[in-house]
Formats: C-alpha cells, sequence, structure tokens
C-alpha cells in the first residue's frame, strides 16, 4: 500500500480537533469515472474488510495539508448520477469541487462543462474552488482524452489540472483532495460563505 | 438524432398539455385562444406582453364554449379558484392566465410550427390549477404512481449495478424508470413554479408544494417527497428571493424541516435515521442505497467470480432494507384519475435535462433578474426612440478608437457580461446542439449582450458573438435579434430609422433586466467630473455637495460611475459598475460664467426641473463636455457608423 503518500494522513491530529476547519469536498462527473474509486482510495479503506459505506463518519478525515490540520468531509454521490434533479441541493454545500473525468470516456469529459456551469450558477458565483480531475490514466492503451485537451478545458474554465489514478499504486489521489483545500484555503470566500461554514446547519437560505 | 426533434416534447408534454376532464367543472377554461395564437410568430418577448395581453382581453370576454376553445392555451391557468373565486384584480389576472404553454413551449421550441404545439392537436384543451387540488391529492396520486415503479424493482437489477451502464435499460429497467419518477416529479415542481408570473401567486404556488412534500413525508414516501425538496433548491427556484419572501413563516420553517432531514450531513445521517426507523408503508429514497451499493461494490470487488462474504452482507443487507420497503402497499390510496393522468401527461426526458435546466434558469432570471449593479433601480426619464446623435461624426476616427478602447467596461458591456455568464454561457453551447434556429428568442439577455460588443473597439467580442450557434455561419442582425427584442415602447423605430447609429441606453423591462444600448453605440466622450445638484424636481435640495463621478456620455445618455476611493482621478477609482443614468435629450446646457475658472457648466432638464453643476478638471475639458452635451442634447445627426452593425474583421 502506498502509505508514503499518506504520511499525513497517518499521523495524529492535534488534539483540539474541535477548532479545525470543515472542508467540504464535493465529488462530481459523470456515473463510471471512478468517483467512488477515488473517494474509497482516498479514505484508505479499500482493503479494509470492515469497510462498511452506511456509516455516519465513512467520508470523513482528518488531514493535513502543508502543515495545517482540517476535516475534510467528501461527499460522492456515486450511482445517483442519474438523479438529476438533487445534484443541485448537494453543491449549494460544497466548498470544493473535484469535477472527475475518465481519460477513457469522451463523453465523461465532454460533460465537465455542464457540471462547472452549474456549480457557478448553484452558488452564484464567477468563479469556485475547484479542481479537473483527470482519472484512469493507468489505463493507457483506452485512453482517449489527451493530456493536452484535459489541460486546454482546465484553462477555459480557469482551474488546475491534475491527472490520477485510483489503481493500486493509486496515483495523485491524495494529491487531488489536498489541492483543492489549497484551493478553497487560498480564494478568499465570500462574507456568506465564511459565515456558512461556522455553521453549516442553521443556515438559511440567504433568502431571508 | 436531431435534439429539436424532440425538442418540443418536454414542453408540450409536460403540465402545459394537460387533456384531462374538460367536462370537469372545476376546471376553468379559459378563453385564451386569441391570445395564444397571436404570439407565437412573435419574438419572446412582446409575445409575452401580447399573451399577458390576449389573457386580459380573454377574461372580459364570456366564457367561452370549451369546444371552441380549440388551439387554445396549453396551460395551467392559474387563477385563485382554489377559493372558488373569479374575483381577481385586472393585474392578477393577467398573471394568472399567463400561459404556461407560452413560457415554456416557446422557450424550448418557439420556432417549430405550431401545429405541432398542441400536442392535443385541436383538441379540447384544460386546465388544471395546481391551486385548486388540495395537497393530499397530488401526495396520494404521486405516490400510488411512485409505489408502482418501485415494488416492480428486482434485486437484480441493484446487484448487478447496472443502472449506471450504458445499457441500463435491459440491466435496471425498474431502477431507471424509478429514477424517472424522481425526475418527472422535479420537474414538475420547478415548471409550475416558474410558470406563475406574479411573485405572489408564484409563492403560493411554492408554497403548495411545500405542502404536498410535507404531505409525502406523513405517507411515508421519502423518495417523492425529496424530489419536491430537491426542485425547490435548485438554482432557478432557490435563487428566486422575492418568491421565498412572500412565503408565510410557518410555510418556511415547514420547508427547512424538510430540507434538513435531506441534508448529505454526516452521509446522510438524518435521512438513514429515519429510514431506519419506518414503518410500512414507506417508499425509500433510493438514491441512497445506489450510492451504498456503488460502494459496496468498490470496497470489495468480485474478484474471478468469487465473493467475499464481506461484500455478500453488506449487499444483501441493502437488498433486504429495499425488499422489505417492497412490501409496502398504497392501494389505500383512493385512486383520483383526474390528478393522475394530469400527472401522468407531464413527461420528461433525461436526455433533455441539460436544456430544460438552461431554460429553466433563463426563465428564472427573466422573473427575477440577477441582482444588477444600482442601474436598475434608477430612474429613468421614459424615451421614445430618436434619431441618436453623438458627436461622433466631428470626432476623428482615431479619437474614436481610442475612446473605446479605453473603455473600460461600458455600462452595457457590464450587464452584457453579467447576464451573459449566468444565463447563456452554456445556454450558447447547449444550444448550438439543439435548437440553433431559436437562438434569438433563447437568449434575450446574451442578444442584448452581443450587441453592446459591436462597437468598435471591441473586435473580438464581435466576432465571438455574431456567429450562428449551430454551423458559425455569420449571422446577421436582420432578424432583427436586437432591435425588435429591446427596443421597448414596441419600437423598432431604432431599425427603421436606418441612419440611427445609437440609440439610447435605457432599462429594459423588468423581466430583461437589460440595459438595452442598440448596437453601434459608442461612448462619445468621458472623464471624471464632479456634480453637484443645484435644482431636483425644481426644488433646491437640503444638502448639496461634490460629487466625484466617471461620467461617460453615450449618444445621449450621461452615465454615471461612483467612485471607490477618495482620492478619484483615474477610471480605475470609479466602480465599474454604473451608479446612475440619464438622457441629456433636449437638456440645456452652458459654461458656468460664475466660475472665473471657467471649469464648471451647468446642465438642466427644463421639462423635469433638475439642474446639475458640473465641474472639470480644466476649462478645455468642461468645454469639449459642453459642446458634446450640447450635440448631444439637441441630437446632431451622424453618419451611420459603418461598423454599426457589421463589424466583423
Amino acid at each position: 500500500m502506498a502509505g508514503g503518500q499518506r504520511a499525513g494522513a497517518m499521523s495524529k491530529p492535534p488534539a483540539a480537533s474541535g477548532n479545525l476547519t470543515t472542508y467540504k469536498l464535493v465529488v462530481v462527473g459523470d456515473g463510471g469515472v471512478g468517483k467512488s474509486a477515488l473517494t474509497i482510495q482516498f479514505f484508505q479503506k479499500l482493503f479494509v474488510t470492515d469497510y462498511d459505506p452506511t456509516i455516519e463518519d465513512s467520508y470523513i478525515q482528518h488531514c493535513e495539508v502543508d502543515a495545517q490540520w482540517c476535516i475534510m468531509d467528501v461527499l460522492d454521490t456515486a450511482g445517483q448520477e442519474e438523479f438529476s434533479a438533487m445534484r443541485e441541493q448537494y453543491m449549494r454545500t460544497g466548498d470544493g469541487f473535484l469535477l472527475v473525468y475518465s481519460v477513457t470516456d469522451k463523453q465523461s469529459y465532454a460533460n465537465i462543462q455542464h457540471f462547472h456551469t452549474q456549480i457557478l450558477r448553484v452558488k452564484d458565483r464567477d468563479s469556485y474552488p475547484m479542481l479537473l480531475v483527470a482519472n484512469k490514466v493507468d489505463l493507457v492503451h483506452l485512453r482517449k482524452v489527451t493530456e493536452e485537451q484535459g489541460r486546454d478545458l482546465a484553462a477555459k474554465l480557469a482551474i488546475p489540472y491534475i491527472e490520477t489514478s485510483a489503481k493500486d499504486p493509486p496515483l495523485n489521489v491524495d494529491a487531488a483532495f489536498h489541492e483543492v483545500v489549497r484551493i478553497i484555503r487560498t480564494s478568499p470566500p465570500s462574507d456568506q460563505d465564511r459565515k456558512r461554514r461556522r455553521r453549516r446547519r442553521g443556515r438559511q437560505c440567504a433568502l431571508m | 438524432m436531431w435534439h429539436s426533434d424532440f425538442a418540443r416534447e418536454p414542453s408540450c408534454d409536460s403540465l402545459a398539455t394537460l387533456k384531462l376532464c374538460e367536462r370537469d367543472e372545476e376546471l376553468e377554461l379559459a378563453a385564451g385562444a386569441p391570445g395564444y395564437s397571436q404570439t407565437l410568430p412573435t419574438p419572446r418577448h412582446r409575445q409575452t406582453r401580447q399573451a399577458l395581453q390576449g389573457a386580459e382581453e380573454s377574461r372580459h370576454s364570456p366564457p367561452a364554449d370549451p369546444a371552441q376553445n380549440q388551439g387554445g392555451r396549453y396551460g395551467l391557468s392559474r387563477n385563485n379558484s382554489r377559493r372558488g373565486s373569479c374575483r381577481q384584480s385586472p393585474d392578477e389576472k393577467v398573471t394568472t392566465c399567463f400561459s404556461a404553454r407560452s413560457v415554456t413551449a416557446d422557450l424550448l421550441c418557439g420556432s417549430l410550427p405550431r401545429a405541432v404545439g398542441g400536442g392535443g392537436g385541436g383538441g379540447k384543451p384544460a386546465f388544471l390549477e395546481v391551486l385548486t387540488i388540495p395537497p393530499e391529492e397530488f401526495a396520494s396520486q404521486i405516490t400510488r404512481a411512485d409505489w408502482e415503479v418501485f415494488k416492480r424493482i428486482q434485486p437484480d437489477e441493484l446487484a448487478c449495478l447496472g443502472w449506471n451502464r450504458r445499457d441500463k435499460h435491459i440491466l435496471s429497467p425498474n431502477v431507471v424508470a424509478f429514477t424517472r419518477r424522481f425526475n418527472q416529479v422535479s420537474f414538475w415542481t420547478v415548471k409550475e413554479i416558474l410558470n406563475v408570473r406574479s411573485v405572489k401567486q408564484r409563492a403560493e404556488v411554492l408554497g403548495l408544494f411545500i405542502r404536498v412534500a410535507k404531505r409525502l413525508q406523513e405517507l411515508n414516501n421519502l423518495h417523492g417527497q425529496f424530489a419536491i425538496i430537491s426542485a425547490l433548491q435548485t438554482a432557478p427556484i432557490y435563487r428566486l428571493q422575492k418568491m421565498w419572501a412572500h412565503l408565510p413563516k410557518n410555510v418556511l420553517q415547514k420547508f427547512e424541516k424538510q430540507r434538513e432531514l435531506f441534508l448529505d450531513v454526516n452521509n446522510w445521517e438524518k435521512l438513514r435515521d429515519l429510514l431506519s426507523r419506518a414503518k410500512l408503508p414507506c417508499i425509500p429514497y433510493l438514491g441512497l442505497y445506489l450510492t451504498d451499493l456503488v460502494y459496496v461494490d468498490m470496497a470489495h470487488p468480485q474478484s474471478g467470480g468469487l465473493e467475499s462474504s464481506q461484500r455478500r452482507n453488506l449487499m444483501n443487507n441493502i437488498l433486504r432494507t429495499i425488499s422489505e420497503f417492497q412490501q409496502s402497499d398504497f392501494s389505500h390510496l383512493p385512486f383520483n384519475p383526474r390528478v393522475s393522468s394530469y400527472l401522468a401527461s407531464i413527461r420528461y426526458i433525461d436526455e433533455l435535462q441539460k436544456f430544460i435546466d438552461e431554460d429553466n434558469y433563463k426563465l428564472s432570471l427573466q422573473l427575477e433578474p440577477q441582482a444588477q449593479p444600482p442601474v436598475l433601480s434608477l430612474q429613468l426619464e421614459p424615451q421614445a426612440q430618436s434619431p441618436a446623435q453623438s458627436s461622433s461624426s466631428r470626432e476623428s476616427a482615431e479619437e474614436r478608437d481610442r475612446v473605446a478602447a479605453a473603455v473600460p467596461p461600458s455600462p452595457a458591456r457590464q450587464t452584457a457580461v453579467q447576464a451573459h455568464r449566468r444565463a447563456c454561457s452554456l445556454g450558447v453551447k447547449a444550444r448550438s446542439m439543439s435548437l440553433p434556429r431559436n437562438s434569438s428568442r433563447h437568449l434575450p439577455a446574451c442578444v442584448c449582450g452581443q450587441n453592446h460588443h459591436m462597437g468598435p473597439g471591441l473586435p473580438d467580442s464581435t466576432a465571438r458573438a455574431e456567429r450562428h450557434l449551430l454551423d458559425d455561419s455569420v449571422l446577421s442582425t436582420a432578424d432583427g435579434m436586437c432591435t425588435s427584442l429591446y427596443l421597448p415602447d414596441g419600437g423598432a423605430g431604432g431599425t427603421a430609422d436606418d441612419d440611427v447609429t445609437a440609440t439610447l441606453p435605457m432599462l429594459d423591462s423588468e423581466e430583461d433586466g437589460c440595459l438595452g444600448m442598440e448596437a453601434g453605440a459608442v461612448c462619445t466622450l468621458q472623464g471624471c467630473l464632479r456634480r453637484k445638484t443645484l435644482l431636483k424636481s425644481g426644488r433646491r435640495p437640503p444638502v448639496a455637495t461634490w460629487q466625484r463621478y466617471w461620467v461617460q456620455l453615450w449618444s445621449q445618455s450621461l452615465v454615471y460611475f461612483s467612485c471607490k476611493k477618495i482620492k478619484c482621478t483615474e477610471r480605475s477609482d470609479f466602480k465599474s459598475e454604473p451608479s446612475k443614468m440619464h438622457t441629456v435629450r433636449h437638456w440645456s446646457v452652458h459654461v458656468d460664467d460664475v466660475s472665473w475658472l471657467r471649469d464648471t457648466f451647468i446642465l438642466q432638464n427644463p421639462a423635469s426641473g433638475d439642474m446639475y453643476k458640473f465641474r472639470a478638471c480644466s476649462q478645455t475639458k468642461a468645454e469639449e463636455w459642453v459642446k458634446h452635451l450640447h450635440d448631444a442634447a439637441v441630437g446632431v445627426r451622424v453618419q451611420p457608423l459603418p461598423a454599426n452593425l457589421m463589424s466583423f474583421e
């Protein structure tokens, strides 16, 4: 197992974890692009025999990114892609997004633009912390979307680009999630967001 | 397959084409046929008005015989007849009778032949007013329909994880159908709300859906409930602040409670909890289990046909839970043929979801335009179309270029760009795949914006904007994209006078919320000015101070940008979005002789009794302003700019 990659996750978070910032990361992308594989790989539970996706903290992890501890709460709705109506609801809750496509699937690449627009709309912003993730790069012989195309798209959307593979040995999986945290940290949140991150539950439509 | 071939479907098949129970007394058959039929050929902007007028007229005409109501409105008329009342203010009538058909269908497929649009052909359309139906009715009929599909789902469909694959219709037909139910209910919710023109009534419909969702929860149909709750949180609905503000507090609380239930916090903790305690009959939200199955499959992969015991256990747990829920029986819910056939008539096509989203968002932007720079709240003098004057004829071409190039985001461009991003960016893309012909109607804001780019000095945006969406061919403006859409006061007058180079920037009707500046408008002069109000409506203001503005003269309009800092001299010191704007047509301007520096001038509107004193940084500047303002005010004719309509490099 690529434990070296996860040195951060292995060491213990500081005791006062109550003060840690929680980042809600949302993984979006078409069905079958390997979102769940990425997420599982990130949570290191691929080979943990008692992994149960239904329990409460399955998708929460303490991480150290750039020597700063934080809590990552990852939402991945793999399997629910066709419930298109509920997408915008959970997009609303995200602080940062991984826009995942598979390099073996042109269509998933083409659909990224739509997700991007949808996020900006839901957030009502001109830009938002996002990362373009080209997944399944291990499948070299099946690759249909080149790195150049991926970078072009990223440039067009004005978001960073990363290539990943969840297959063992994983490539850039942790890096991708950490990168989103970095992007969130460097992009100044709007007042609304700042409030929201503090008390996510008490938040109301911002309408009232 | 052409998307346009079936693009008609979602609209005309949606709530719009209800052909149910014509004989039902409760249904109010509105005689809106004339209004509707007139409307089709006109561009959307005007069509809306005509439809409204038609609807209004129809209210004054005697009740039409359903049989004569051919080709009438295929929409839901939204009267308040929930209260059995037809006594509404004329204003309300307009909004309430507004035909769903004319909005949705036109948005989606405005240019398709009308005959198709009927859906019901020459049949007798009937209207189901959602507000007349008690929420319980909707809840039970939705639940019955959901249950019909849910109970058919086979364990194999789930275990094979086939609902996401390409052959999902073969592998997991009922899972797909059940997912569709979810989307269909959401789609219906969004459409119904967006189809109401008046804010108040829209809030009522919103309230109705919140109640329906609540009833669904009481029936233990979480699938249906979540569909509605999601729909209310989609961007087109969620952003309608005015509508939400009209919602009674208790209803809002109801929504909040339900929303919390479906939050994904802690791995859908609340929803999981509720489901684990739920008693039969219950229809769960299937999506949750689908994700779990995907994760189990991923975490415990089948290796070489061998199933690990963990995988088997976890899979079986989920499958067992679902099959327990499938034991539910909802047959006790009374069947209401009217409501259920109405609900069944809502066709929803997954493949078109993207386009539906687009159109819904645009519609939403029309209902409540994007929070715009303060320009929107400005009061503007009603302006008639007039041959525009700008002094550009006297200006050397270089100077014009210099000015144009130096123009930081002009007011028009500002708004245009904003509108462009949210309303249109993807729309253009999406549309280009499917409904290119309708671009002019579909993208009003965009169209408006595009034309702003057409001034000289902005060649690249021009090139981008004026391409056909489908084949990239160059569009001519001859189809009246901008002009007919964006000259209020019924005036395509701007184009009729073909020596018009620019019309006054003006605010369009609320629903468009866009600065309508005609093609070719050029900023004649701009610079930092200080302004003091001497008279406002003939009265001396209590406090008159010098205010610094970046002022631009666009044809006959003066546009003001407030400063960002205390010391403002450069363009960058001022806000990029204009703060106010007014015409100078028929205003008078003269140098203020009192000041010994002669750097001030007076601008006054004899009609309204407004008088302002301006101070430029130097005498020459002041004189230049006076000269240009004078030209603009009296209306010096200018040669049409060659760059006006066709500035493709």
